[in-house]
């Protein structure tokens, strides 16, 4: 019984705690809601999946894989080169990694606009997304 | 209560209260965590980032309150057990990194280093809710009235 109050308790201060919180998460996709402000407060700009299929298709901008090597050569977005590489600075840069929230795609799009890369967005949804709405994908 | 006794019970309950507070002022941060652990489905991936902080804080409070020592080593005992399990489906994933403490890669945060850490508070909770109550502690007896 005791065990219980205790349970009932805390999910009540957390509830509550949660929605008076300007930090307060979403119950059912508090990620979804993070990773683009996360994205923006870092300088970077969110690209979404239609957006990322546009780009692809304009082949406007270079998009860099930030996932492990093994992962890039089964499968990446068309064109895209890997995070090992350095990209050149005449294109603007799509920065992604496995999914929504993998924090490596993040990362990597702040160390490229702390070099001085002035254009650097991130496809939030990452390969994950590309993959499961059918998009083209190169591999080796 | 032993000198020792106590000592395991302050320290699970600065360990408790540590991590609880360090998530509950980066919920954000929590919830990547434990999403990247990938071994919670996403549709719980909220609920827990929201509730389990405030549950570790509690179970810590409660432990200074003599009638709720009991079932908040009983609740901190079955958290340790539900962490360990689902660190080592994240280490077996690959995870590196279990947002215990927070955001980052630090230390207190890996998983192998977590998982040992588990090890030893699993030991302390579960030697503290089996030892046997002093009698300072034992419920009063109907016959000689001890405990009034």
């Amino acid at each position: 019984m005791r065990l219980l109050l205790l349970i009932a308790a805390a999910t009540l201060l957390g509830a509550a705690a949660n929605a008076i919180s300007p930090r307060g998460l979403s119950w059912t996709r508090p990620l979804g809601r993070g990773v683009g402000a996360e994205v923006a407060a870092a300088g970077l700009t969110p690209v979404d999946l239609h957006s990322a299929s546009d780009l692809v298709q304009r082949k406007s901008v270079l998009f860099v894989d930030a996932r492990p090597m093994e992962e890039y050569r089964i499968g990446r977005l068309p064109g895209a080169i890997p995070s090992t590489r350095t990209p050149p600075r005449d294109k603007p840069i799509v920065v992604y990694c496995a999914n929504e929230f993998c924090d490596t795609a993040l990362k990597l799009g702040a160390e490229l606009k702390k070099a001085g890369y002035k254009d650097v967005a991130v496809f939030v949804e990452g390969y994950e997304a590309w993959w499961n709405a059918r998009g083209a994908v190169d591999q080796d | 209560m032993t000198r020792i006794e106590r000592t395991l019970l302050i320290g699970l309950g600065l360990a408790f209260v540590t991590a609880g507070a360090a998530k509950i002022v980066d919920p954000l941060g929590f919830a990547f965590s434990v999403a990247r652990l990938r071994s919670v489905p996403m549709a719980l991936v909220g609920p827990v980032a929201i509730l389990l902080p405030w549950i570790e804080v509690v179970a810590s409070a409660a432990l200074v309150l003599p009638k709720f020592r009991r079932p908040a080593l009983q609740l901190q005992l079955g958290m340790l057990v539900v962490f360990t399990v689902l660190l080592g489906v994240g280490l077996l994933r690959g995870a590196t990194s279990c947002g215990c403490f927070g955001r980052g890669d630090g230390v207190l945060n890996r998983v192998d280093v977590a998982l040992a850490r588990n090890v030893v508070l699993l030991a302390a909770a579960g030697y503290l809710l089996l030892r046997k109550p002093t009698s300072r502690e034992a419920p009063a007896s109907p016959v000689s009235g001890t405990g009034r």
